[in-house]
């Protein structure tokens, strides 16, 4: 028994050594953890919101909610009149956006639709979310009034071949086609801005008690804007877009705070973020039209990496749709028309 | 043979409580991390005048502030030299980019008193955070010790960004992330607002150290690391909150609308006037990671070797290291 003892003797320099190196172990990896803090935390909410499906409802300031979930951002006024909404979303999503809009506004319907853009993940709701309101008449044909610039109405509707670009339903009710639209809705002032950029079509939309604004397609914190000259859109107009924003936008202390803009994709911003995406874009329109003034070919300007260079992990890197390829053809593009 | 089963029964009664200590001490820690700081760190904190020595002298040296094309000491990749290569004082002018704070990835390093102070549960009266305000142009900040989650991806970014912190030993371990883009030097070097940060503030009878590490793969080749410190000072003032409004944007005022200031690549021709007046190899002031390292002294020793026999004899001392620096930024375009 002895020798049982002195060997459970000799065991304890190893229970001491254990002992002390599990708090060094735990100082070593926090140590090793140091640069490395990416992807730590979940992505939880820390702010009250409101989740209905896979649609989120985020109170953004006054009567106005960002909806996230739905395809791009949405935006949402609600208030005594009832829900206003920018834009309806990818069309498999109007099923779950209509369930959570009866959750923000049980009571009082949804009176109208901006729409921003006339791109399907846009717009792909208009139908059914329109349905679901109620504006133009009472009864079995109720809908929410779908109000746009023409240009959206104009490429919804034109025949492809075979058939109106998109269903009847899914248009526009209601058009303008001066430089704004305004309405009173929810005890505020709403004016829609037509600020053609990605397309011929886009608006803005300023909601001013709340002093919040909905950018639509001209802005967005993760991409570089997906600009298709096809359809009418220019880099000077995303640039002109974003340079409204601007000088609509008036931050609070710091250049924080203040007027918020929700973005099409990404977070919610204020206005030196807008300044930050709007100095990024001039930037490189400035660099492509020195090229160009240089008569470098557009496969010149592509192979240049320092077009893009300090931008290009951030706005157009892997897993992006719209590359930085895709993004300086279509800048080449738009400054080589005779529009530009 | 009663006695020895005694003393062995003793033996592993001793072993296995040994063996459960470090769990005792996990679990400790943890609640630690929870709720209770160690360590009160509340106060106010006196930072100009201790600022790290080198820092300071360099400051002094160049006259208050970054001069155009010194990125000595920061470790660029080459998209954040880039961007600090076109970058032009006269953006600051611009309406939309007056009184920038320095952000939360800088304020500590630049010059900027603090206070700390703790926040408390009004139910429960314990700590759920500490405010930090202070430093130049106020980016104040909380840290959460309440083990809440960080913001989700949808939700803004701020000059403070959102913090979380746990008490680690004798230190305050803070995590922050939601930053906005600012800068770590205001010549351009950028930070962005993909950039996150670990801070270790740690006291020493009356003085305060931070280590702060700050992660930007978009702008940095590896992590930016730096130290700085304070001293409890209850006299100490801290910076004006507010920065309005506005002023007239008069540098750009001949401008056309939406006008942004910047350098074409190639075309700033003020990158090279910090390693020729300072005598600074012009490799080091570009901001390489490789400079950063004590192995690069070896570099600059031969550079200052080579210089030595090429410099002319008769020159001023201060001109000798920037003639050989002219000549090697003369191979840099």
């Amino acid at each position: 028994m002895k020798s049982r003892a002195i060997g459970l003797l000799a065991l304890l320099p190893a229970a001491l050594t254990l002992t002390m190196i599990t708090p060094l172990g735990s100082g070593i990896a926090t140590l090793r953890a140091q640069s490395g803090l990416t992807g730590q935390f979940p992505p939880t909410e820390s702010r009250e919101t409101r989740k209905v499906g896979d649609i989120i409802a985020v109170p953004v300031q006054g009567n106005i909610y960002m909806l996230v979930g739905a395809g791009p951002n949405l935006t949402a006024s609600v208030g005594p009149q009832g829900m206003l909404l920018v834009d309806t979303g990818e069309r498999a999503a109007a099923d779950k956006l209509i369930a959570a809009l009866r959750v923000l506004s049980p009571q009082r319907p949804l009176q109208f639709i901006i729409n921003t853009e006339f791109g399907e993940d846009h717009t792909g709701g208009n139908a059914a979310v329109a349905k679901f309101g109620r504006r133009i008449t009472d009864g079995p044909n109720a809908q929410a009034v779908i109000l746009a610039h023409e240009n959206v109405l104009t490429r919804m509707s034109r025949n492809n071949g075979a058939d109106h670009e998109r269903p009847v339903v899914e248009w526009p009710t209601d058009t303008f086609f001066a430089q704004r639209k305004e309405l009173y809705f929810n005890g505020e002032a709403v004016q829609v801005y037509y600020e053609p950029g990605r397309t011929d079509g886009n608006s803005i939309v300023f909601f001013r008690k709340s002093d919040v604004i909905s950018a639509g397609a001209v802005y967005n914190t993760k991409t570089f804007p997906a600009i298709d000259v096809a359809e009418g859109g220019s880099i000077n107009g995303v640039i002109e877009a974003l340079n409204e924003i601007l000088d609509l936008a008036v931050p609070a202390n710091n250049v924080e705070d203040g007027t918020i803009i929700i973005p099409s994709e990404g977070r919610l911003s204020d206005e030196l973020d807008v300044a930050v995406y709007r100095d990024m874009i001039t930037i490189i329109r400035d660099r492509v039209a020195d090229a160009i003034k240089r008569k470098q070919t557009v496969q010149q300007v592509l192979a240049d990496k320092k077009m893009t260079l300090e931008y290009e992990d951030r706005y157009g890197g892997a897993g992006t749709k719209w590359t930085r390829d895709k993004f300086l053809q279509a800048v080449y593009q738009s400054l080589t028309t005779k529009s530009e | 043979m009663l006695n020895v089963s005694r003393h062995t029964k003793l033996l592993v009664a001793v072993l296995v409580l040994l063996c459960l200590i470090p769990l005792t001490q996990r679990k400790v820690v943890a609640q630690r991390g929870q709720q209770t700081p160690i360590l009160d760190i509340q106060g106010m904190w006196n930072h100009n005048n201790l600022m790290t020595e080198e820092r300071a002298t360099l400051i002094n040296a160049v006259g208050g502030g970054a001069k155009i094309g010194d990125y000595t000491g920061f470790p660029l990749n080459e998209a954040g030299r880039q961007q600090a290569d076109s970058w032009m004082a006269a953006r600051l002018e611009l309406p939309e980019h007056q009184c920038h704070p320095h952000p939360a990835q800088y304020s500590l390093w630049g010059p900027g008193n603090f206070r700390i102070s703790n926040i408390y549960d009004p139910l429960s009266d314990r700590i759920i955070g500490m405010r930090l305000q202070g430093t130049f142009g106020r980016a104040d900040r909380v840290f959460w010790v309440d083990g809440r989650p960080h913001p989700p991806e949808y939700d803004r970014h701020t000059w403070g960004g959102f913090s979380t912190a746990v008490w680690d030993g004798n230190m305050l371990t803070v995590d922050t992330d939601h930053l906005k883009e600012g800068w770590f030097s205001r010549n351009g070097i950028t930070t962005s607002d993909s950039a996150t940060m670990r801070e270790h503030y740690i006291k020493h009878d009356n003085y305060l150290t931070v280590v702060f590490f700050v992660n930007d793969p978009e702008k940095l080749a590896e992590p930016f690391i730096r130290t700085t410190q304070a001293v409890y000072d209850p006299t100490t003032v801290l910076n004006a909150q507010e920065c309005q409004p506005f002023n007239t944007n008069v540098i750009n005022a001949d401008q056309p609308r939406g006008y942004v200031p910047h350098f074409l690549p190639g075309k700033n021709d003020q990158l090279k006037a910090f390693a020729e007046t300072f005598g600074v190899p012009i490799e080091a002031a570009r901001g390489e990671d490789k400079t950063l390292y004590p192995e690069y002294m070896v570099e600059i020793k031969k550079w200052a070797q080579a210089h030595e026999k090429t410099a002319p004899t008769t020159n001023e001392t201060r001109e000798k290291p920037a003639t050989a620096s002219r000549q090697a930024a003369s191979a840099i375009k």
